[in-house]
């Protein structure tokens, strides 16, 4: 299968008549076409507006006003604006190696052939399909620190009851938890996925040579699997870094600043304090970090990757 | 001539019947509230408003608070503001100072509105620079409510009205709440072998650094605090004034010393204050005059309401209310004002006062509402009419919401005992400072 | 041997069984809540109701009006899935498979605009849809998202990559136009990553709340995501009919993930990671 890295690829064709490439031409915009609509009328131009609007001053009543670097400065020096920050990298450092990691156990587990597969499967990713309100909801009262039932638990066990989101040093692993549990599904099926294109032989074969199952999982699986690892651990990367639903849902950044992650700040300047301008000045230090953390995981996992298969 | 003169007057008649119909073409108005309690009452009073009004058709919008104000802030920045909506002053000075409200001044000189008849401090509430942003639509104040079953379990008296609270050892403010918080083997917390660990009911419940209205900030009133602004619109801050430090710190103390109160969690999701004093597991809570319909809607015990316990300058409660404001840019600027002017004008506050939902902000009609609401309760609703005697205003900021994050998010930690309410005070006036300019 | 088999099978299950057991928690409490009376919702730990109830389903579907915001999601989201499918389907075949200049460079902007979080295009896509004059209608909930994502395309064009080439060269050896060769051979192929797509689409739709709740004013236009958030209008949340709601709502999704997943782990497997 596939062998690098890279968005630009190589469809070969063979040399074909002017007349036909020119055809060839024509289909390909035409059937881009529709798509581009879209993309250029509710992406590109928005992003753009964005990074205009990054450069003024604008509180969404009155016309917005040039003020160049200033929202920028002005978020440098910020204490809150750099504890999000860190809020949002310590959110992705802990929420995507646990989750990665757990989804992949999981999907060893499942990954032999049972009936109930389907059935399973379908079980793990209902979490998936859930709504960020409801979830929030239903996960405060299980972790109401008087009435919750995860205090109701540990008090029936002789233990002190917690407070998981009123403690600012816990609500943030609260939250994480709560993230962790309603995407696990999902990663568990991607791997999963993954696993069952792995070929037989190869364990048939390692059988034969007398490797038990952890030589198994270490020799043939982890290899195997790595790409969709990768995948997986650069998608939700890029999809936690941008963490929004969830601490809005269920603590509002709160207690105090602990849950208080970057696009919930960026959200609360333009939305509650009407300060677009650095709003959009957050977005595009949020795109710029999300950059940033890709090509760094690219270039120092990217290379570890075995794509021979 | 005379055909002439008939012919005439044939055509003067069509021309006239056709300019009526071509001067006044239907004019459609949004209206936005967010409160069901009352939309009933509004309905009533728009109907009416319609029934005298044929080219008007007015358009409610009913949506959930939280949401209200998100698609407010959408709104304003698209320029789709409903014509005429609610106010809150948690909100007002933003828009205000931004220029989404539409100055009703003019409007209401050039039609001699007689303002006098309305509570004048809720009017002041609503004047930005001067000038008059919402003529006041109703009022709140801030009491107990108490559930009686509760009491009468505990084996103690209902308080009275004259009960009271200090910052040294709580008074008998404290006392009573400690009577009220029990364990699951029937203890309260002032006896022997009390298990913190599995309360079954709090003495009082709803407190919250987002709480400011109906808690904390009567508080440091009362303990002859000024507040958090020296004035409306002021930039001088003095919340870090010992007294109202103290109030602040008595009232984070009733969770993390006494424990009389359950740790707050985030207002609006499950096990909120007001929840769990539906469910009983608390025996009181503060609530503003709003709640009493939903209080009378859901309480399946015995409740009624007393005064917020005398502090060491007596007794105050905030003083608010809502308003109509209308959005500066709207279309129909005549027409949306003739709507706010008979929503919040003397018949249209009978209309909705009929219904018993919601206090009046024009006095003499006060009757109306105790008449509406004598059967459905509560005993003491007369209380919340006495709390009106002493009473603090709504802090006003053109950044309010900035600061208000601030002090939420640092009162916060005080109140779940992370910090002392000094060093949250010290924490949020370092943070206030390039707001108050 | 046999035996000892069969016993390992077994505590497979048994393992598998409890940890879905404690991962689906929070689910059967919301069940349990959603058919408990008002008075049980708050007064104990119990996971089984005292007195089984439906009324709050009832409650919901009619009083709370879940029935009109049900048939709206059905009719928004399944529009957007249909838009996305064809639109995305036919660019990924463009981006995959035929080469026209600029092609990379688009593709590269595609890429990254993957990376630019929402909240941030939030306000300019909804000044376009003011200009457009579609605030408050069908159209402004669905038009944005009608012509697919960035992310769709790039998932489709990875699929259309790893078909044979063989296939390509045939069809244009038997004279088929490359439009032809899309619609008749290479889309009816693409089932497990059009499945993938299908279904990730739908779920983001049926969840969205934020874009809902500022374009559309009117009740009649209100969505699942947005009904449910109401339920807190009432100071006094009944949780028993919020659950029996997001019970509702659920429910529909959980029936196209039990028979579009066969479809949608082929597509994972071929798509996206096989870059």
């Amino acid at each position: 299968m596939g062998t690098t890295i890279q968005p630009v690829t190589h469809v070969s064709m063979p040399k074909r008549a002017p007349k036909k490439r020119w055809r060839q031409w024509v289909t390909g915009y035409s059937m881009i076409l529709p798509n581009f609509i879209g993309f250029f009328i509710f992406m590109l131009i928005p992003i753009i507006a964005t990074i205009g609007l990054g450069f003024t001053e604008w509180d969404l009543v009155n016309d917005p006003r040039w003020v160049g670097l200033a929202n920028y400065k002005h978020l440098f020096k910020d204490r809150i604006f750099w504890l999000s920050f860190k809020k949002t990298i310590w959110f992705t450092l802990i929420n995507v190696p646990v989750q990665s990691f757990l989804a992949l156990l999981i999907a060893v587990l499942l990954n032999r052939k049972l009936k109930a597969l389907n059935l399973f499967r379908t079980l793990f990713i209902i979490p998936w399909v859930c709504m960020s309100v409801a979830v929030g909801l239903t996960w405060t009262w299980l972790f109401n620190t008087q009435f919750g039932y995860i205090n109701h638990v540990l008090t029936s066990l002789g233990l002190e009851r917690i407070g998981w989101l009123t403690s600012d040093k816990l609500a943030l692993y609260a939250v994480i938890f709560v993230n962790i549990w309603q995407y696990l599904g999902w990663h568990i099926i991607l791997l999963l996925a993954g696993l069952q294109i792995v070929p037989q032989e190869l364990y048939e074969a390692a059988t034969v040579d007398g490797a038990n199952n952890w030589m198994k999982f270490w020799k043939i699986t982890i290899p195997m699997i790595s790409p969709f690892f990768f995948f997986d651990l650069v998608v939700n990367m890029i999809m936690t870094l941008q963490i929004f639903d969830l601490p809005f849902a269920m603590t509002n950044g709160g207690p105090g600043n602990a849950t208080r992650v970057f696009n919930l700040y960026l959200y609360q300047k333009g939305f509650s304090f009407l300060l677009m301008g650095e709003a959009c000045s957050m977005g595009v230090v949020l795109f710029v970090l999300i950059m940033v953390a890709t090509f760094l995981v690219f270039k120092f996992l990217g290379s570890r990757v075995n794509y021979e298969m | 001539m005379k055909r002439v003169t008939c012919i005439f007057s044939v055509i003067l008649i069509t021309l006239v019947l056709i300019s009526t119909v071509w001067a006044a073409p239907k004019v459609t108005l949004r209206y936005a509230l967010w409160d069901t309690n009352q939309l009933p009452a509004m309905e009533a009073s728009i109907k009416e408003f319609m029934k005298q009004n044929p080219n008007i058709e007015v358009i409610i919008e009913l949506t959930e608070w939280n949401d209200y104000w998100t698609k407010m802030t959408t709104g304003v920045a698209a320029r789709t503001l409903p014509d005429v909506f609610w106010g809150h002053l948690a909100y007002f000075s933003g828009l205000v100072s931004k220029g989404a409200l539409m100055d009703l001044t003019p409007y209401i000189q050039r039609d001699k509105l007689d303002l006098s008849i309305y509570y004048q401090p809720l009017l002041e509430n609503w004047k930005y620079q001067g000038k008059q942003y919402g003529i006041p639509k109703d009022w709140d104040t801030i009491c107990i409510m108490y559930n009686k079953d509760a009491f009468d379990k505990a084996g103690i008296p209902y308080p009275s009205a004259d009960w009271s609270w200090n910052p040294k050892d709580g008074g008998e403010f404290v006392q009573v709440l400690q009577k009220l918080t029990i364990d699951q083997n029937g203890k309260n917390c002032t006896e022997k072998g009390f298990d913190k660990n599995r309360v079954v009911q709090y003495g009082i419940g709803g407190l919250a650094a987002s709480e400011m209205q109906t808690g904390w900030l009567n508080f440091i009133w009362m303990n002859g605090g000024q507040g958090i602004l020296d004035k409306p619109y002021g930039n001088k801050f003095i919340l870090d004034d010992p007294k109202a430090v103290e109030a602040m710190q008595f009232y984070a103390d009733l969770v993390s010393k006494y424990g009389v109160a359950p740790t707050p969690e985030m207002q609006g999701t499950s096990a909120s204050g007001w929840e769990l004093f539906v469910a009983g597991r608390v025996a009181t809570i503060p609530v503003g005059s709003w709640q009493l319909s939903a209080a009378r809607d859901n309480l399946t015990f015995n409740w009624d309401v007393i005064p917020l316990p005398k502090g060491p300058a007596g007794r105050y409660s905030c003083f608010n209310g809502l308003a109509h404001n209308i959005y500066a840019r709207t279309k129909h600027p005549e027409e949306a004002w003739k709507l706010a002017k008979w929503m919040d004008g003397y018949e249209s506050q009978k209309i909705i006062s009929e219904y018993g939902v919601v206090f009046p902000a024009i006095p003499s009609l006060i009757d109306v509402y105790l008449e509406a609401t004598k059967e459905k309760g509560p005993d003491h609703i007369k209380y919340f009419i006495d709390a009106t005697d002493q009473t603090g205003q709504w802090p006003m900021h053109v950044n309010w919401a900035q600061i208000f994050d601030i002090i939420q998010r640092e009162y916060e930690m005080a109140i779940s005992g992370h910090y002392s309410a000094k060093e949250a005070v010290e924490l949020i006036k370092d943070q206030v400072g390039p707001f108050l300019r | 041997m046999e035996k000892t088999i069969s016993a390992k099978r077994l505590l497979l299950y048994l393992l598998i069984i409890g940890i879905l057991f404690l991962y689906l928690f929070p689910l059967f409490w919301q069940l349990s809540t959603s058919l408990k009376e008002s008075d049980e919702v708050f007064s104990g730990y119990n996971l089984i109701p005292k007195k089984v109830t439906w009324k709050n389903y009832r409650i919901a579907w009619s009083q709370f009006n879940v029935k009109r915001y049900l048939l709206n999601t059905i009719l928004v989201s399944s529009i957007i899935m249909l838009g996305t499918l064809i639109c995305c389907s036919m660019a990924g075949f463009a981006f995959g498979q035929l080469q026209f200049p600029g092609r990379d460079f688009l593709f590269f902007l595609y890429l990254g605009t993957m990376m630019v979080p929402g909240a941030v295009t939030l306000i300019p896509s909804y000044y376009i849809i003011l200009r457009l004059n579609m605030a408050n209608t069908f159209a402004g909930l669905i038009l944005p998202f009608f012509f697919g994502s960035a992310f769709g395309t790039f998932l489709l064009r990875q699929f259309y990559m790893t078909l044979p080439k063989d296939l390509f060269e045939a069809a244009t050896i038997d004279g088929a136009g490359y439009f032809q060769i899309w619609l008749k051979v290479m889309f009816p192929l693409s089932k497990p990553a059009v499945a993938t797509l299908g279904v990730m689409t739908l779920v983001q739709h049926w969840n969205s709340l934020l874009w809902p709740l500022v374009i559309t004013q009117s009740p009649a236009l209100k969505v699942l995501a947005v009904g449910l958030s109401d339920f807190r209008l009432f100071r006094n949340i009944q949780w028993n009919s919020l659950m029996a709601a997001v019970m509702i709502a659920i429910l529909p999704m959980l029936l196209i993930l039990f028979f579009a997943q066969k479809y949608f782990v082929k597509g994972i497997q071929f798509s996206g990671i096989n870059r």
